[in-house]
């Protein structure tokens, strides 16, 4: 392997377990997470000067593995909505966890996104606005209102 | 510190998002508010059941680095750009001895003498179709005075009449 495959390959250690768990989470589809997640890569490795001149090279890979996620449900011609498979998710046992799980499934699917690319994914603000292409000010209002909401539910459900 | 600002911070700190600094003032000054201890507290649990529930922490196991796929993709990549490099030479090659050959055959060379009414209509005909008979860059009064110019004007033009030929310096074909 070259220089660049091992840095890739390094990149892929360091990155790929975090992408892999948001794209799992998002598609609900471990053979398709892992294609996308394969593709991203070759993206990677097709084009290695955007990789090496952005900003962060975490946020070019989730930002390229969203669009990836883009095309693959064009293709597949289903509008996967994150609120029902949560409510039907098996694992929930904690009443607070409920809440919060039903919570999130009422959020706006673009306060949903950025919530778990940041809870679960842990990218800084500055890679969330490089992700999702949108300003710092528009990542931190989206993350206070989806944050405001679910604390409003846990109070409410005196939790 | 107004309310709205405290609040902003107090998310900020259940995203993990606060400098070690500012989380310090701020521990400082929820010491002195207790109202805003409690906030704090409900905005960190509401964050930290929603990393529970995003399934945070969970360990999935990573497929093996698809290093054979990007290897012959590599490969693939260095061929296409040899072959579209070894074009683009080619084509330049190709493109430059078609113009030299368009530029040398049929018209006169900045070298030759005009005088007589014939060379004037020739450099007419191949003047360009708005070329002004009376003035202007194009006009043939211009090109005649141009071709009479002294020899010194001539006298050290560079000379390449095809890219298969050398250059040469002269004022004389």
């Amino acid at each position: 392997m070259d220089r660049s495959a091992t840095s890739l390959a390094q990149l892929y250690e360091e990155v790929g377990p975090s992408l892999l768990a948001y794209l799992d989470r998002y598609l609900r589809d471990r053979h398709v997470a892992e294609d996308v997640l394969q593709e991203t890569f070759y993206q990677a490795a097709r084009y290695p000067s955007r990789v090496a001149h952005a900003r962060s090279p975490r946020a070019w890979l989730f930002g390229t593995a969203r669009k990836v996620v883009a095309t693959v449900l064009r293709r597949r011609k289903t509008t996967q909505r994150l609120p029902q498979e949560l409510a039907a998710d098996e694992r929930v046992v904690d009443p607070r966890i409920e809440v919060v799980e039903r919570a999130l499934g009422e959020l706006p699917a673009a306060q949903r996104e950025i919530l778990g690319l940041r809870l679960r994914c842990e990218l800084s603000y500055e890679e969330l606005a490089d992700v999702l292409e949108i300003p710092l000010g528009t990542v931190r209002s989206r993350l206070h209102h989806a944050v405001r909401y679910l604390r409003e539910k846990l109070v409410s459900a005196e939790l | 510190m107004d309310a709205e600002t405290l609040e902003r911070l107090l998310m900020d700190r259940a995203l993990g998002a606060l400098g070690p600094d500012v989380e310090a003032l701020l521990d400082e000054h929820l010491a002195q508010d207790p109202e805003g201890c409690q906030r704090a507290a409900e905005f960190a649990g509401a964050t930290s059941a929603a990393r529970q529930a995003l399934g945070a922490g969970v360990p999935l196991r990573l497929p093996e680095f698809p290093a054979l796929r990007l290897a012959t993709l590599e490969r693939t990549r260095r061929r296409l750009a040899w072959v579209r490099n070894t074009g683009a030479v080619a084509a330049t090659l190709v493109v430059g001895i078609w113009l030299g050959g368009l530029l040398t055959s049929g018209r006169p060379g900045p070298d030759t003498p005009v005088s007589g009414a014939g060379e004037r209509t020739a450099l007419a005909a191949s003047a360009p179709a708005h070329a002004d008979a009376d003035g202007g860059f194009w006009s043939v009064a211009r090109l005649v005075d141009r071709s009479r110019q002294p020899e010194r004007s001539r006298a050290l033009r560079l000379i390449w009449d095809s890219p298969a030929e050398r250059p040469h310096l002269g004022g004389k074909s």
